[in-house]
């Protein structure tokens, strides 16, 4: 199981975060440009995960970085860019998710071109369509949990929400993806 | 396989199309170039510590006067307060004489029994 490791315990990384940080706002495009390549796979999954669609997802995690060169002086350290980053996406893609929901109601898009092997094809992408079906909160928050292993505490910071509402879209969001996995399983 | 492990599963990592960084570097340089050519004015951000700046001012300048005004208010109370007690201790001093000139006419007209004998006694 490739389940990915948390990226708030790494003193180390959060150190060479901090090294080039620093010498981003000093003006230094090819510490801003290693940043972007450090952290562009977890910005860029979230996004992708999330909306499902490569193109939109690319321009998504461009904006989140773009955005990140324009605040460099905001960020304390580099123990908070991965919270920043993982905030900032995950707002841009619920902002997403709502436009696409308003712009068409069938929100259920077709896989993608390239993926990476699973354990069980089937079921990952009866999984991703379930998903796919929750509302953009709910979405990110079972990304979240599941993705980064984040805690209910960290991800109400992440996205402005209680903690009773991460646990209920959890509970909810589980029970339904459960639900739906039923549903689409040849029996 | 549970639910919880299947997440994990269909939520593996995915990396952005190649050249991912170098595209966005080159919209920071493009955004970098565009606010240059706009004329070298402030940023966003500098926009925003220059409103800070001129709200300060304005501020500072409303608040300046105010207190200006507050001052000659307060002076103009002040002098209002000083001329009533000098008038009322004028007051005094009149409606002292009066008594006294009044007490003196009083006294031509049929004397007292305390001038007569200041008077014998001188």
């Amino acid at each position: 199981m490739a389940a990915t490791a948390p990226m708030r315990l790494d003193p180390a990384r959060d150190l060479r975060d901090d090294r080039l940080l620093h010498a981003a706002r000093a003006g230094d495009l090819d510490a801003f440009e290693a940043l972007v390549r450090r952290h562009q796979r977890r910005v860029y999954s979230l996004a992708y995960h999330a909306v499902r669609d490569e193109g939109l997802a690319e321009e998504l995690a461009q904006d989140v970085f773009v955005q990140l060169h324009a605040h460099l002086d905001r960020l304390e350290s580099g123990r908070h860019l991965a919270a920043w980053l993982r905030r900032v996406t995950s707002h841009r893609v619920i902002d997403a998710l709502r436009v696409r929901r308003h712009a068409s109601s069938l929100d259920v898009v077709g896989e993608p071109p390239v993926d990476p092997p699973r354990a069980d094809p089937l079921a990952a992408r009866l999984l991703r369509r379930a998903l796919a079906r929750l509302t953009p909160q709910a979405r990110l928050v079972v990304m979240l949990r599941y993705m980064d292993d984040l805690a209910p505490t960290e991800i109400a910071e992440a996205l402005d929400m209680s903690i009773n509402t991460v646990k209920s879209h959890l509970r909810r969001g589980l029970a339904l993806l459960r639900a739906r996995l039923q549903e689409g399983r040849p029996s | 396989m549970n639910l919880e492990s299947r997440l994990r599963d269909a939520l593996q990592p995915v990396d952005p199309p190649a050249g991912f960084a170098s595209r966005v570097r080159a919209r920071v340089e493009r955004d970098m170039r565009a606010e240059h050519a706009v004329g070298g004015g402030p940023s966003a951000s500098g926009w925003r510590s220059w409103m800070a700046t001129a709200a300060a001012v304005l501020l500072l300048a409303v608040g300046g006067y105010g207190y200006r005004q507050y001052e000659e208010r307060r002076d103009a109370l002040a002098a209002r307060s000083q001329v009533l007690l000098a008038l009322q201790i004028t007051s005094r001093a009149l409606e002292t004489v009066h008594r006294q000139v009044v007490q003196a006419d009083t006294g031509t007209d049929a004397p007292r029994d305390d001038a007569g004998a200041e008077g014998d006694e001188r």
